[in-house]
């Protein structure tokens, strides 16, 4: 087997070294001994391929090239990703990689993702993803189910639907001989629906959660723009504690009288990238410089007198929803017509 | 976020790095950004020219905000194309579960 993880789980470095090009190393490494433990002597992880996050989010389809090379060159019967739980640029890597391997090398892929994490939706049909708890405290609980269907899938055996085997739905449609009739499986649903007890639906409708375009402005330089971010930027010092990961609230400040986001004075407090060059110039996150040079030259007919700032670092849907929620209530009773939201 | 502020009425453009996941959770008007920890700037250039790029990104969303869309739409730099960001892929309807026995 190969083993693809990010340059945290690797053991190279934290978010100083997430610019990492892809490269590979024979043998195991970090979380590679937990599975080879798992495996015992019916598998070896041969080779482990790894590359930064950020290298991998910024150049896609380079990174992606470049892994299946790596991969290929040690002819694995399985490919390991992750687990990657809730981290979102590591998540899109194994979810590509994922891709890659699937399409060009014809081999299965195992892999762990939190539901939420964008690289499931995006990349689910390529990989079996075990599911996972949101961060690294599950690592426990997800390699002897990952380990358990990656055995499977190197003996070459029948892997069943994902309720059974214990991976997130592939959105994969299988023919089969149902035992009973249709019409005999439907009645009986019926009646278990009918007494209030549960059942299990053949066929769940898919969720599509989209919104339609909000209605385009018609002119810019006449209208309050405001300035949200979940890149993290506040006041030095944090005054309102916002965690850096995994995020329960957001805040507001005022940008009366400020023209340029100083570094003495803003800083990031979001813990999923290299806060250097943030913190060296705040602008570069929440451009309320450049906002301000528009909004004189009449490009911005206003710009809104607050921002309002969280961290997007597995912050969950659920409260992202939630704070933007209440952020549009408050832009829209001060006459706010627009947003541009910024994210690292 | 992007949605729930489109949702609640107001035109919304997001300016972001992985152009790929906005459009997985399906914000509508995307403005692809320069990287991960500087999204509206880059440290290799000087002040001035890193202002020109974070203006000239800014300007790109405002023009996004004022342009009428059915759909989600990547406003990129034709100059220097992204990498090509894959759409979510959305399966018919009849393909689109698991059944199990």
């Amino acid at each position: 087997m190969v083993h693809y993880l990010n340059q945290f789980f690797a053991q190279i470095g934290g978010e100083d070294k997430a610019d990492l090009p892809p490269s590979a190393r024979e043998g195991v490494i970090g979380p590679g001994q937990a599975f080879a433990k798992e495996f015992g002597d019916q598998a070896e992880i041969v080779t482990t391929v790894y590359c930064g996050d950020s290298y991998f989010a910024e150049h896609i389809a380079k990174a992606q090239e470049k892994c299946v090379k790596l991969i290929a060159a040690a002819q694995p019967d399985v490919v390991l990703v992750g687990p990657a739980f809730n981290a979102g640029r590591y998540g899109m890597a194994c979810g590509a990689v994922a891709q890659g391997v699937a399409q060009r090398l014809s081999i299965p892929v195992v892999g762990g993702l939190f539901p939420e994490n964008p690289g499931y939706e995006m990349y689910r049909q390529y990989a079996f993803f075990v599911e996972t708890k949101g961060s690294a405290v599950g690592m426990r609980e997800a390699v002897p189910r990952m380990a358990r269907l990656a055995l499977k899938l190197a003996r070459g055996e029948e892997i069943g639907p994902p309720a059974e085997e214990g991976y997130l739905p592939r959105g994969c449609r299988k023919n089969f001989f149902a035992p009973e009739s249709g019409a005999k499986r439907a009645v009986a649903m019926l009646l278990r629906k009918m007494a209030g007890l549960p059942f299990t639906t053949e066929y769940p409708m898919p969720e599509f959660d989209r919104v339609p375009p909000a209605k385009n402005l018609p002119d810019a330089g006449q209208a309050l723009v405001a300035l949200v971010t979940s890149g993290g930027i506040v006041p030095k010092g944090n005054p309102d504690r916002i965690p850096a990961s995994s995020a329960g609230r957001y805040a507001s400040y005022s940008l009366a009288g400020v023209t340029d986001l100083s570094p003495d004075q803003y800083q990031t407090v979001h813990g999923g990238y290299d806060p250097t060059y943030a913190n060296a110039d705040p602008d570069r996150v929440l451009p309320v410089d450049a906002a301000r040079a528009l909004e004189k030259e009449g490009r911005i007919g206003s710009l809104y007198e607050r921002y309002f700032v969280t961290v997007g670092n597995g912050t969950s849907v659920a409260n992202a929803a939630r704070f933007a929620g209440e952020i549009a209530q408050a832009l829209k009773n001060d006459g706010v017509q627009a947003v541009i939201l910024t994210s690292t | 976020m992007v949605k729930e502020l489109e949702r609640a009425g107001l035109p919304t453009v997001h300016i972001c790095t992985i152009a790929p996941i906005s459009q997985t959770v399906g914000a509508n008007r995307i403005v692809p950004a320069v990287a991960i920890p500087h999204p509206l700037g880059n440290p290799v250039l000087t002040p001035k020219e890193e202002f020109i790029l974070r203006k000239g990104l800014l300007e790109r969303a405002l023009a996004a905000l004022e342009t009428a869309i059915a759909e989600q739409t990547v406003f990129s730099d034709d100059e220097a194309p992204l990498e090509p960001p894959k759409p979510p892929t959305r399966m018919p309807l009849e393909q689109a579960t698991e059944v199990r026995p």
